[in-house]
């Protein structure tokens, strides 16, 4: 029933899907780099109001940066507020980014907007994000002739991505990013066999669980043809890794540079691959001076592949762990392990909380294993951790109080701080978001 | 296998129909999946750029798409085509949850036109304070039927209809009588009791015959305003 192929030459390594660029020794990839940078520079400068006015700020003009490393040591840094500010000083949607004439838009998306008013992203119509997610959907084990199944958000520009799959012959199915098209998604698994899916995130998880056990479908049968899966939106909790490797599926935690570009694990599973031609990233403390592999600093990136609005030195708030060794699966770029967000770290009595800290803790509880919660954090510094807990009332084995009291000593005993349980029902919590997705961390 | 590739049994040449993406359609609200090849695409895009082309928007102005990633078929060919006439595409999903995005969309750029507008994208904005003849003032507006009925009566936007037959789209031109059918692709017949039934005239991915497409309309052969010759369907 299959066709017949010969044999790869010898020359192609068909573990890549990028061969020359996945795996370039470091010096070639820094020269890489430099050449981008270089040409960037001038036309960033010149075409972003914002860029300009922060080089011109620091006194500095693209001519005076000749290398990599002087890009390394003087470039000035923008973050998420100076767009903001730009954009509501200057009446400027693209808070001052957009560095390509408005002839050169083909669209533009936008943030989730969980925590705001969603920022617009303009580009192209193809992203560095597409071609990272190539390299992961290849590595993953798809190719040509294959189906991918792509559930996601029209907000991301997927549309077009689903598109460009089809021109290396692959066949994407979209279907909206939402647990009630789970039904879909199942049908589309079983007709069409494929052999990837982007992606699922802690909500379609719990999702698939309640549709599994209420329909007595096998999962197994469902997701035999699924060579790998990607998981993003938030870290992956202990119990979700477990509850989906019993579905017969390996996951790859995808994330993003700032926006800039994807990150995708390999099968190696020791951090996240960046592409480092499409993104310059860079580990920094918060002076600006480079933190060694291995220690936790802010990641800072600066787009290489992105001709309408490139970031430049952007701070992206998310702490990590880098290394720029080489990893077993063969690629030479930097992994680096997601530690969370600044803006979400809390601490209490001292001591710095994580929303990942919280995760395994919380859905060790029967009826709270949907793992909805949210920190209420009025300020950075906290007497006692405060926690609004959604729970399942059908599972609960006792009284809500019990379970509060419980989940409260389980939290206690682990983290070594005071901890105040809430309990609210979880179709009372996510009522407070989006549909199937509330904010982490939350004022009040 | 599925439908989405042809299998070869050993050396020779094939007819091959390889799917470029699978969306879906709908009968009577049912979902089924629909495959559609890169010249699929294609075809539906020169037949919803000559609905654009009825109008005269001007190459840099803003547009907003509200889908899902499963509306593929229906809305990839249209952000083609307005890719082709440098429209810049803006997109929000169509979901009750969506009014700040929409809101937000529409406060910051200068939207010629918005597509794909729900009752349910209605029901959320309604919901979050906003009134949608307010937002979509001065602005074409391709609703689907369910909210087209209910913006019929507002004043100040200039309402067309959005309306899928099965696998085939419909829209109304500048001259809203009637939404146009791609007839080269489409040919369309009306069962005794009035409904609809929509078979496919060239090679597609999947192809239909005489596919009952759950809705009752009347068509209209006659020239429209516009010039287009095809049938035009209103409900
Ligand atoms: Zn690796």
């Amino acid at each position: 029933m299959s066709v017949a192929t010969s044999a790869p030459t010898e020359c192609v390594d068909e573990r890549y899907y990028d061969p020359w660029r996945e795996t370039m020794p470091r010096a070639d990839i820094e020269q890489f780099q430099q050449a981008r940078l270089l040409e960037l520079l001038p036309r960033a400068y010149k075409g972003a109001p914002l860029i300009r006015s922060t080089w011109e700020a620091a006194g500095l003009a693209p001519q005076d940066i000749r290398s990599l490393a002087d890009f390394k040591a003087r470039a000035p840094f923008i973050d998420k507020d100076h767009i903001r500010a730009w954009r509501d000083a200057h009446g400027d949607p693209m808070g001052g980014m957009l560095m390509a004439s408005p002839d050169e838009l083909v669209t533009i998306s936008s943030t989730s907007g969980t925590t705001g008013e969603p920022t617009p992203i303009p580009h192209g119509m193809y992203t560095a994000v597409d071609q990272d997610l190539m390299r992961g959907y290849w590595h993953m084990g798809a190719r040509p002739g294959d189906a991918i199944v792509f559930l996601m958000f029209t907000y991301r520009g997927g549309m077009f991505h689903a598109h460009g799959l089809s021109r290396i012959g692959l066949t994407a199915i979209p279907i909206a990013h939402d647990p009630a098209e789970i039904p879909r998604f199942v049908a589309a698994s079983r007709q069409f066999r494929p052999t990837v899916l982007m992606m699922l995130s802690s909500p379609l998880i719990i999702g698939l669980e309640q549709y599994f056990e209420k329909t007595g479908i096998d999962p197994l049968d469902v997701f035999s043809s699924y060579k790998g899966v990607m998981f993003g939106g938030e870290p992956l909790s202990p119990r979700f890794a477990a509850l989906v490797k019993s579905w017969g599926l390996e996951l790859f935690e995808f994330t993003t540079l700032g926006d800039v570009s994807g990150a995708v694990q390999c099968r190696m599973h020791d951090g996240m691959h960046a592409s480092e031609d499409l993104a310059l990233v860079e580990n920094l403390d918060d002076d600006g001076k480079p933190v060694p592999d291995g220690q936790i600093g802010e990641m800072v990136v600066t787009s290489l592949a992105d001709d309408h609005a490139p970031m430049i030195r952007y701070r992206t708030e998310d702490l990590v762990r880098m290394d720029h060794s080489p990893c077993a699966c063969g690629r030479t770029h930097a992994r680096f392990w997601p530690i969370g967000r600044k803006g979400d770290q809390i601490l209490v009595d001292g001591r710095s909380i994580l929303p990942r800290d919280i995760q395994p803790l919380v859905e060790a509880e029967h009826e709270t294993r949907s793992c909805l919660f949210q920190i209420i954090r009025p300020q950075r510094d906290l007497a006692a951790l405060r926690l609004r807990v959604g729970y399942e009332p059908a599972l609960l084995q006792g009284t809500a109080d019990g379970l509060a009291a419980r989940l409260s000593e389980r939290l206690r005993s682990a983290l070594n701080v005071p901890v105040q349980v809430e309990l609210t029902p979880c179709d009372e919590l996510l009522k407070l978001g989006p549909p199937h997705k509330i904010p982490r961390v939350t004022r009040q | 296998m599925s439908a989405i590739s042809h299998s070869a049994a050993e050396g020779g040449a094939y007819p091959a129909r390889p799917a470029a993406v699978v969306g879906r359609y709908l009968i009577t609200g049912q979902f089924h999946f629909l495959p559609a090849s890169e010249r699929d695409i294609d075809r539906a895009k020169q037949a919803v750029g000559r609905i654009l082309d009825t109008y005269a928007f001007a190459r840099g102005r803003h547009t907003l798409v509200i889908s899902t990633l499963g509306d593929v078929v229906q809305m990839l060919p249209l952000k083609l085509a307005m890719v082709d006439r440098n429209l810049i595409v803006c997109t929000a999903d169509a979901s009750p949850y969506e009014f700040g995005r929409i809101r937000s969309m529409i406060g910051r750029f200068d939207i010629a036109a918005v597509f794909g507008v729900t009752a349910a994208v209605l029901d959320g904005l309604i919901a979050s304070g906003t009134d949608p003849a307010a937002l979509f003032k001065g602005k074409v507006v391709w609703a689907r039927p369910d909210a087209y009925a209910r913006l019929q009566n507002a004043a100040d936007i200039e309402l067309r209809r959005w309306i899928e037959l099965g696998p085939a789209l419909a829209l109304e031109c500048r001259c809203g009588d009637g939404a146009h059918i791609d007839s080269l692709e489409w040919q369309l017949d009306r069962a005794d009791d009035g409904e609809l039934l929509v078979s496919s005239r060239l090679d597609r991915a999947l192809s239909f015959v005489r596919m009952a497409t759950g809705i009752r309309a009347t068509l209209t052969r006659d020239l429209c305003g516009c010039g287009h010759p095809g049938p035009r369907v209103r409900p």
